[in-house]
């Protein structure tokens, strides 16, 4: 059973026609009210584990490693599979996300997540010239970007996710470098995304972001003027 | 002449008593009704909820509606997830009582300290869980999911995993699970023996 669908259900996410197939295969197959069960039970410890402030360090921990001949067996599985990803980055043009919705997809090298170097808020200034002026750390780490979107139909904490666009600005013509996508507002409205400092030249930026609408629905857009130095 | 209650065509049923089927919805799936007591934002309410999907239920088991035993729990969780749906849906309609999802599940939970205690049995498990998965990443996919209820495209577009890699990473993390919390004796398939041999 497809633990998404499962997931979708107990979220009360799936359309009505959706939700009579699946329960019409939860009562024709006891296995399948088991696999809701566990996966409700997933959730409710993860509820506990957050509630109780241990969550985040738990999933943020370097990972236990049993025995070392584990160790070097991961490492090399690791050393092919970063192989294969750097080859098919390659191969499809691609190198190193420079923005991502979470800092464990930036890495460097050798696959190690990178540090958080800086930490930076993108918001509506009255001053004139840029809303936020990012200063690139000497060690190359990743940057935390928090984004104020100003939009009047996305109050602060309201469901709903956004899309980032940056654009590089030239003389006359903005250059698209990277998007990132399924962005959620935290609960104070700000909206956090990750950038590779070192996939992150010098220059000046449109960061804009686009609350992501149903279909057909028009989209919200807020762009802020970014100075990288 | 009528059938008797809990019987069907050409079959014997077993008899069964309400108040089993209540009872072992309480103690063999600690995992949903836990889960409608968060998304209750009530115990109370979700208790009650539970225990008018159990009603239904049974009357329809004894309308020999429901073919087997097997089918109770399935039965009943459909029928209290729908007036948990409808009632929020309610909730929903009232100025006065809208909140957003993430803050009717925010709520603190106000568990009576038996519910509070296989809560906590759960979270250790799934603490294991979690510590013995192989990356940051891996776990990422697991809280994306199962906690912000992220759907599956979002969660692979920002961490950069292929459906396939999210795929396997859930799965595997589902079946780890699944092996814990039976090393601990919760197994939901006990409702279905223990019904059987009322």
């Amino acid at each position: 059973m497809d633990q998404v669908v499962i997931n979708r259900y107990l979220s009360d996410q799936l359309s009505d026609a959706e939700r009579a197939e699946f329960e019409d295969r939860m009562l024709a197959s006891p296995a399948v009210i088991e696999e809701l069960e566990a996966a409700a039970r997933l959730k409710a410890g993860l509820v506990r584990l957050r509630e109780s402030g241990q969550l985040e360090r738990i999933v943020f921990s370097p990972a236990r490693w049993p025995q070392p001949h584990v160790l070097a067996l991961a490492a090399s599985l690791a050393a092919i599979a970063i192989g294969i990803a750097v080859w098919r980055s390659d191969d499809a043009g691609l190198s190193t996300p420079m923005l991502a919705a979470s800092v464990v997809a930036l890495t460097d090298e050798s696959g190690r997540q990178l540090d958080i170097v800086g930490r930076h808020a993108v918001l509506r200034t009255r001053a004139e010239g840029y809303d936020a002026v990012i200063e690139r750390p000497h060690a190359a780490g990743a940057l935390e970007i928090r984004v104020l979107p100003d939009m009047s139909a996305a109050p602060a904490g309201e469901e709903g996710r956004y899309r980032v666009d940056l654009a590089r600005l030239g003389e006359d013509v903005a250059t698209p470098v990277a998007t990132v996508a399924g962005l959620r507002p935290q609960a104070d409205g700000f909206v956090t995304l990750f950038a590779s400092s070192s996939e992150l030249p010098p220059g000046r930026y449109r960061l804009s972001i686009t609350r992501e609408s149903e279909a057909g629905s028009p989209a919200d857009t807020d762009s802020f003027s970014i100075r990288v130095r | 002449m009528s059938e008797p209650a809990g019987a069907v065509s050409g079959s014997r049923r077993e008899p069964i008593d309400r108040a089993d089927v209540e009872a072992l919805i309480v103690s063999s799936y600690p995992g949903l009704r836990l889960l409608m007591q968060r998304r209750a934002g009530d115990p109370q309410l979700a208790a009650d909820l539970l225990n008018d999907a159990v009603c239904t239920t049974w009357e329809k088991w004894q309308a020999g509606r429901i073919e087997r035993p097997e089918q109770i729990a399935g039965y009943v969780f459909q029928v209290a997830l729908n007036l948990l749906r409808n009632q929020r849906r309610m909730a929903g309609e009232r100025a006065d009582l809208r909140a957003p999802v993430a803050a009717l599940e925010a709520l603190p939970g106000g568990l009576d300290p038996v519910d509070s205690s296989i809560e906590d049995g759960i979270a250790r498990s799934v603490k294991e869980l979690l510590a013995g998965m192989a990356s940051v990443r891996d776990r990422c996919v697991l809280t994306r999911l199962y906690l912000d209820e992220e759907d599956k495209e979002s969660i692979c577009s920002a961490l950069g995993l292929t459906p396939q890699q999210f795929d396997k990473i859930v799965h595997r993390a589902r079946g780890r699970l699944r092996k814990l919390l039976e090393s601990q004796g919760l197994r939901s398939r006990d409702f279905f023996s223990m019904l059987m041999v009322v």
